[in-house]
Formats: structure tokens, C-alpha cells, sequence
């Protein structure tokens, strides 16, 4: 959980480009819309969890609200463009700016409250805007939902094929990573971290912590909503159960979990692991054997990675470096003899 | 620099603090001392502003306090040690100073170089890159101090950073504070440690049972009869 904003710049860099380069490549190469569909949703959990990992991670502020400010984002982008025509692009940014609103009003009412009272008011205000978008019908039709148009065409971002969401979807992970690494690198990722670590402290240093929390839950918030924004033009179907349902807010928080909260990347490669074996054992399994499955293996990758995968990942590649110096180590005394 | 008037803290009906008045004038070292649960630390804390007194007031540099919280306070001038240390764990004892810089405005680059030249100054260069965790008490409460140091203080309040430290280590700390001092630091030092306290100080202040029951140079406070019956009847050691 070290911050080491510079290494991590590094290693981004040196990891970071070649993977971003073969992962543009990506839809060239994939063409079976089962494989691309799969990897388009590893890449928006990749970006939820990344984007929840502001507030819930760096901020250490664990929230299971987080699917209110999706559905912020899909409904702000959705009907935006229903009944007024403005392009999902603009949509997309206008419940950017209104969930970072949001998210920074109940930052400031609830981030007062210590440990499991923070969790349990975020929870609550997710349970509100699920009831609202359910009730609300003028607004949402309810449980009905809304439809997008087919073939709303590139201006209005909504594409024919599968291919282009796989770039937006790159994009949102990149946006998200570098909001992630921008503020690590600044005195509010380091704020954020002394917080998480001891409050009183930081206050004692002239942190100002509340003015800091709202600040990390506003642009979490702000990101999320991007992201459901950009669910709602790739499905081009959105309602109460596929977007601020409790489920997606434990989702997104365990993902995160998963792959190692507080740390850059940890969250991102969380979804590459717990996305494609959530999906690829209901596609084999399907319905309750398979979730049945899906939270033993969960409980596994927790037990076996306590630190997240990210942690798992760095104790074996030290393992592996210690090994090579070993060996090399071995090498030498034995030419010497 | 600092003047506390009156100042009363009630915790559910216990009375921690009574009506206690007194002042740090600028460039002093003043010693607060007292037996266990006197309420040492809760007067310390309406200082930084962690407690809100019932009653009265704290003024630092002519500026009524009330209003503002411990950041502020903080952002002012004034800064504290912690008796149970509160080092950020998980983070290295360059960041955690470095932290401390940053809320003077600085920016990243500039607060790290602010953290390491005050790390250089407490001897503590060598473990810039440990995790403040993996630190011993005795360096932790080091760190306490290189942390509120790197904010930039006027007022320096130090809360038992003596308590477990050997003999070698108490005179490399009284040096410091003596040197701090020399380059115009203000001081209100609480210590258990009487000889240290009565080494350093100018005017020490004893608080009983939540009174100030005295007030004076250290050779006055160690004869007053009042100070020795709370110390349980045993003279005081001379400075």
C-alpha cells in the first residue's frame, strides 16, 4: 500500500505502453463478438473499480453506493439524448458534472462518519436512487426501461458494431488510471493516504480532511458516471436492475478488493481476473451452480492474495528476482572453485 | 504568543480541566507537568483544537481561536507531537514528513526536499525510505517530531517525547530543542521526565487534578510545598 507515485510512473510507462499497444490492436485480431463483448466488460469493471478505488481506496472510505452514481451517468446520458437529441458525448460529461455534484454533497454529509457508519450511509443512499429510478416513472419509465436507438450512428456514440465500444472502453480505463496516477502524484494523493493512515494526525498537520474526502468522492463519482454513460450507449438498453442496482455497487467494490485497494493498478486487474470467471462460468454452468462456484473462488483468490492480486503479483515477482540472484549467486562460487 | 483564558473541558460530568489560565510568550520553552490524569493532554488538545473547551478561550498571536479546527490551527503556526504516536504506517518516513510540508503550500518537489533536509537535522536520513511501521518507539516519537518540524511552526507543542528514551538519547533531544529555540521556536513542552523538564525549561507550570496549582522557574516549582505533596511527598530532583 506504499505510495511511490514515481516508481509506479515508471513502471506504467515501461509495462504501460507495450500493453497499451497490443490492446489497441486487440479488436483486429478478435473478431468473435463473444471474446470482444467479454473483454469490453473486463474493461468497464477495469474502470468502475478504478474510478471507485478513488474514494474507497486512496481515501479508505469503503462505499457500496457507488452504483447510484452509474445510473447517474446512464440516465443523465440516456434521456439527454431521448428528449432533447444532444449526443451521449455531451450526455456523458453533463452526468459526469452531476454525479460529481451529488458525489460531493453526500461526501460532505457522510464522510463525518467513521468505519462501518460511513459503509451503511452509502449503502442507504444507493438504495434511495435505486428506489427513485424504479418509481420515478416519468422520469426512468421504471422497470420498463429505456431503449436506445439502433444505429444512432458515431456523432451520437452509438456504434453498429461491437469494435468501437472496445476503444471507448480503452479510453475510459486510461482516463481513469491517469486521474488515478494524477493525484498520487499530487498533495491530495498524499492528503488522501496520511488520512487513510490516521486522521487525527493529519488533521494535527494541517490536513484538511473533510474538504480532502469530498474531494476524492466527487471525482470517483464523476468517473463513475462515465462509465455508465458509456454502458448505456453500448447495451443501448438501460433500467433500475441493470444499473443502480445494489448488486453493482458490492460488484464494483469487490472487484477493487480483489485486485488490491489502494494501489494503482490493483483494482483494474482485479477485473480481469473476477469478470471472466464470473462470466465464463455462468456461459458454461449457468444460474446458481455457477454463482454457487463464483463465491467459493472468490473466497479462494481472497485467502491465497490477502493483499489483493497486485499483492500477489509483486511478492512473486520478488520471489522470482530473489531466485535469480541466487542462482546467479551460485554460479559465480562455483566458478571460482 | 499564546494565551489560554479560563479554559474548562467537562467530559460527561468529570471536570478534566478547571478554569485554567496561562501564557507562552514568544521564544520561550514552557514545561507542563503533573501526575497521571491530570489533564495535561486535554489542555494540549484545546490548544490544537481537537477539544472544544466548555469555557474559555485560546489565543494564539492576538487571534481568538474558537473557530477554527485543528488543521487550521495547524495552517497557523502551531503544531503538536502525539503521546501515543500516530505515524501514517503504510507510508515512508520521507512521505510522512513530506506530508507536513506540503500544507505549508509547497509543492511536491519542494516538500521533499523540506522533509529530507528536516530529516537530515534529526539524524534520521539513513531510514528516509523505511516504512514509518517498521520504526522503533523511540524513533517513532522522532518522527512525530520531524513531522510537525517539516509544517513549519512557530509554536511547538511536544507531548512526552522523552518517556522511554535512554540518557544519550534525552540529551541529543534537549540539544535539538535547545537549538530549535536558539533559531526562534516557541515551546510547550508536557514531560514526565522532571530532570530533563527542569533542565530545559524557563517556566514550568503544574496542573493537578485539572488546576493550575503553580506556576514558576524550575527552582522555585521544585521547592514550592504544594507541587511536592502531589508528587506524593518526595522531594523533587534539583535541576
Amino acid at each position: 500500500m506504499g505510495n511511490e507515485p514515481a516508481n509506479e510512473l515508471r513502471v506504467s510507462l515501461l509495462v504501460g505502453l507495450p500493453l497499451a499497444a497490443a490492446l489497441v490492436a486487440v479488436p483486429t485480431f478478435v473478431s468473435d463478438v463473444f471474446w470482444l463483448g467479454l473483454g469490453i466488460t473486463v474493461l468497464m469493471w477495469a474502470a468502475l473499480a478504478t474510478a471507485w478505488n478513488i474514494s474507497g481506496g486512496l481515501a479508505g472510505g469503503l462505499s457500496l453506493g457507488h452504483a447510484a452514481y452509474f445510473g447517474v451517468g446512464a440516465y443523465t446520458a440516456t434521456l439527454l439524448f431521448l428528449r432533447f437529441g444532444i449526443s451521449p458525448y455531451f450526455g456523458l460529461l453533463a452526468g459526469a458534472v452531476l454525479a460529481g455534484a451529488l458525489g460531493a454533497a453526500i461526501g460532505a454529509i457522510t464522510l463525518r462518519l467513521r468505519g462501518p457508519f460511513f459503509v451503511l450511509a452509502t449503502l442507504a443512499f444507493g438504495i434511495v436512487v435505486h428506489i427513485a429510478a424504479v418509481n420515478w416513472r416519468d422520469l426512468t419509465r421504471g422497470a420498463a426501461g429505456l431503449l436506445l436507438p439502433f444505429g444512432g450512428g458515431a456523432r451520437n456514440m452509438l456504434f453498429a458494431g461491437v469494435a468501437p465500444y472496445w476503444y471507448l472502453g480503452l479510453g475510459l480505463l486510461a482516463l481513469t488510471l491517469g486521474v488515478t496516477l494524477a493525484i498520487r502524484r499530487s498533495p491530495l494523493g498524499y492528503y488522501l493516504v496520511a488520512l487513510r493512515e490516521d486522521e487525527d494526525a493529519a488533521r494535527a498537520l494541517g490536513v484538511k480532511v473533510v474538504r480532502c474526502k469530498v474531494a476524492a468522492s466527487a471525482i470517483s463519482a464523476a468517473l463513475t458516471a462515465c462509465a455508465g454513460a458509456f454502458y448505456a450507449t453500448y447495451i443501448q438498453y438501460i433500467d433500475p436492475s441493470s444499473t443502480t442496482q445494489f448488486e453493482i455497487s458490492v460488484q464494483i467494490a469487490l472487484i477493487a478488493i480483489v485486485g488490491g485497494i489502494g494501489t494503482t493498478f490493483g483494482p483494474a486487474l482485479g477485473a480481469l481476473v473476477v469478470v471472466p470467471l464470473g462470466e465464463i462460468l455462468r456461459a458454461s454452468l449457468g444460474g446458481g451452480p455457477a454463482l454457487m462456484l463464483y463465491g467459493l473462488m472468490l473466497i479462494v483468490i481472497v485467502l491465497a492474495a490477502p493483499n489483493g492480486v497486485i499483492g500477489l503479483l509483486q511478492r512473486l515477482l520478488s520471489m522470482m528476482r530473489s531466485g535469480a540472484r541466487r542462482r546467479a549467486t551460485t554460479r559465480r562460487s562455483r566458478g571460482h572453485a | 504568543m499564546l494565551e489560554v483564558q479560563g479554559v474548562t473541558v467537562d467530559f460527561d460530568g468529570l471536570r478534566a480541566v478547571d478554569a485554567a489560565s496561562f501564557r507562552v510568550d514568544e521564544g520561550c520553552i514552557v514545561g507542563l507537568i503533573g501526575p497521571n490524569g491530570a489533564g495535561k493532554t486535554t489542555l494540549f488538545n484545546t490548544v490544537t483544537g481537537m477539544i472544544r473547551p466548555s469555557a474559555g478561550t485560546v489565543r494564539f498571536a492576538g487571534r481568538d481561536l474558537a473557530r477554527l479546527d485543528p488543521a487550521d490551527r495547524s495552517r497557523l503556526g502551531i503544531a503538536r507531537t502525539f503521546q501515543i504516536v500516530k505515524p501514517f504506517g503504510g507510508l515512508s518516513v520521507r512521505d510522512n514528513v513530506l506530508v507536513g510540508a506540503l500544507t505549508r503550500g509547497q509543492a511536491v518537489a519542494e516538500a521533499r526536499r523540506t522533509a529530507e533536509a528536516t530529516l537530515e537535522r534529526l539524524t534520521m536520513t539513513h531510514l528516509a525510505d523505511a516504512l514509518a511501521a517498521s520504526l522503533p518507539l523511540a524513533l517513532r516519537k522522532r518522527l512525530e517530531v520531524a513531522r510537525a518540524l517539516a509544517t513549519g511552526p512557530r509554536l511547538l507543542l511536544l507531548d512526552e517525547i522523552m518517556g522511554g528514551l535512554n540518557p544519550t538519547e534525552v540529551n541529543e533531544t534537549l540539544t535539538l530543542i535547545r537549538a530549535l529555540n536558539a533559531e526562534g521556536l516557541t515551546f510547550l513542552i508536557i514531560e514526565h521526565n522532571m530532570h530533563a523538564i527542569m533542565q530545559i525549561a524557563e517556566t514550568v507550570l503544574v496542573l493537578n487534578q485539572g488546576r493550575l496549582i503553580a506556576e514558576g522557574e524550575p527552582a522555585a516549582i521544585t521547592r514550592d510545598p504544594q507541587v511536592i505533596a502531589v508528587y506524593l511527598g518526595e522531594p523533587l530532583e534539583p535541576a
